[in-house]
């Protein structure tokens, strides 16, 4: 079980009384965004105000937003909620149904990010967001550099990519079993479905990928393919369910 | 253009017309809610009016809830008992037609998607009674907070805000509560700048914005307001504590360094001003991202 870090109150410590480099990192972005302020509500530190959207040097736009730090950041991703109505609560437009926005799959952020601070992620993902809901104001769709599919589908797509493999949930879990283990066996099933064992196939390949893929990456991505499959199978399972009834109503 | 006129391009922008798609959609709610309020009380003796932002002529476009206040007269019962039969009985009235959501004294009416919770129609219908045949207070009843019921008047907090002659500047308190998401009610907020502009009613917008911002990001302490409705028996000291108050300073300071710097448009998040340029701009710049991200839908 996970130890938790508590305060004298025997409440969890707050992060950024554990790590206040974290939240000195977060103040030094904030230059960049005056129009963001940090506040503390009910123990939780939060970002409030408005976030400006800049090109060529200028402030093109801003969008009223609140950042979320959860409890373990900085190991953890802040949540950016977006306020107001002008873009509208729909997978179409990225926005969740707690109106927080979906910039990402979010290990396909954590495998690509050039750093963890907290300015490059106003920078990249917040940044491209806000730019993207511009672009589609304007042209009804989202720009060329692209958008995920929603749901279990664009995270397939998304770990396809991390990984270099095809879009094939199994494939794609059976590769995660071996990324995430902290020893690999030469004598386990190849991942590429030769029948071959590893060490007599693709030995050089998973030995790749290991380098490339950090295991606790690995393991958060089996984590969640894990529960798309759990999705998968209850969804078949409801499926067959209600044919079944169906059946049972034609022949009465 | 002058810091006054960018102030009411500003308001311009947010003025909702009387034949709008906003107003249309609150008009046709407010119909709806009337007539189940009048179907589930058939004959019974009850003022439905408007109330809020609408009334007192503040609304703005980025936050245009509606205010619907349904009160039963002093001597009527059918509604309920007490106030808070009568909350809940206007509840229930409502249930089969809208998702009802109870605040401390309103009910916040969203659409109905599958029996869940949709869409926010921007809505809050205020129950509550008479105290009297004279038909101007009248008590609400109360979810939280010490007492359980509130007197209140709702003519008297209209003719307070209508008869301040600092409603431009109202509105702008409003616009720059809800961009910088901040976490005062906006009754309070109302309240701090009428008692703030006392004799700058002649001031152009920007002198009384400027003014109102200058006090608060000066003032360490709370001003003191009371609810012109009820000065003696609703203490409002708990809508503007210490930690508001430190909130609004934070938010007037940045407010001022931001005009100061760009303009009151800077100062409100607005976009420079890039006129037709602007599209082109965050298309060139929406395309060519250095480092792409792919938006999802989990």
């Amino acid at each position: 079980m996970r130890r938790q870090n508590l305060g004298r109150d025997n409440r969890p410590r707050r992060w950024w009384k554990i790590r206040p480099s974290a939240l000195d990192d977060i103040t030094t972005a904030l230059s960049a965004q005056p129009l963001l302020r940090l506040t503390e509500v009910d123990g939780k530190l939060i970002l409030k105000g408005m976030f400006g959207v800049k090109s060529e040097g200028q402030t093109v736009d801003s969008f009223p937003v609140r950042i979320h730090f959860p409890g373990n950041y900085p190991h953890g991703l802040p949540i950016v909620e977006v306020l107001g109505e002008r873009i509208p609560t729909s997978p179409d437009r990225h926005i969740n149904s707690d109106r927080s926005a979906c910039l990402y799959v979010p290990e396909e952020w954590l495998a690509h990010r050039p750093d963890d601070r907290f300015l490059t992620f106003l920078r990249i993902p917040v940044r491209n967001f806000f730019l993207g809901q511009l672009y589609y104001e304007t042209h009804k769709r989202f720009p060329p550099t692209g958008e995920r599919q929603h749901y279990g589908a664009g995270l397939i797509d998304a770990y396809s990519d991390i990984l270099g493999v095809p879009a094939k949930i199994n494939e794609i879990h059976y590769w995660l079993r071996i990324l995430a283990s902290n020893r690999s066996k030469g004598h386990w099933k190849c991942p590429c479905g030769s029948g071959k064992i590893v060490r007599q196939c693709c030995r050089q390949l998973v030995f790749d990928k290991q380098q490339n893929t950090p295991v606790w990456l690995a393991k958060r991505m089996k984590r969640e393919i894990l529960k798309e499959l759990e999705h998968r199978r209850q969804k078949r399972t409801r499926r067959r369910v209600d044919d079944q009834k169906r059946d049972v109503r034609e022949a009465a | 253009m002058s810091r006054t006129s960018d102030l009411q391009a500003l308001l311009e922008a947010q003025h909702i017309s009387p034949d709008s798609r906003e107003m249309a959609e609150l008009q046709n709610h407010r119909a709806g809610v009337e007539a189940a309020i009048r179907a589930a009380f058939h004959g019974a003796s009850i003022s439905i009016q408007y109330g809020g932002s609408k009334k007192k002529g503040t609304m703005i476009k980025e936050s245009y809830d509606l205010d619907i206040i349904v009160y039963a007269y002093h001597d009527e019962t059918r509604l309920g008992e007490n106030l808070s039969d009568i909350y809940n009985n206007v509840a229930t009235a409502l249930s089969p037609d809208y998702f009802v959501h109870p605040k401390t004294s309103a009910l916040r009416l969203y659409a109905k998607a599958d029996g869940a919770r949709g869409d926010r129609l921007h809505i809050d219908v205020v129950p509550g009674r008479y105290v009297d045949e004279s038909r101007g207070d009248a008590y609400l009843h109360q979810n939280s907070g010490q007492k359980s019921r509130l007197k209140t008047n709702l003519q008297t907090h209209v003719d307070h805000i209508k008869t301040s002659g600092v409603i431009g500047t109202l509105k702008l308190g409003k616009l720059a509560r809800v961009r910088y998401d901040l976490d005062i009610k906006q009754f309070a907020l109302d309240l701090v700048l009428i008692e703030l502009l006392k004799g700058k009613t002649a001031e152009s917008l920007d002198q009384q914005f400027t003014h109102v911002l200058q006090i608060i990001a000066d003032r360490s302490t709370p001003i003191t307001i009371e609810d012109p409705a009820n000065p003696a028996g609703n203490d409002l000291s708990g809508l503007l504590d210490t930690q508001v108050w430190s909130e609004l300073r934070n938010v007037a300071t940045t407010m001022l360094n931001q005009a100061d710097s760009g303009g009151w448009g800077l100062a409100f998040g607005e976009a420079e001003n890039l006129g037709p340029a602007s599209a082109a701009i965050t298309t060139r710049a929406a395309e060519t991202v250095d480092a792409p991200t792919k938006p999802w839908a989990r």
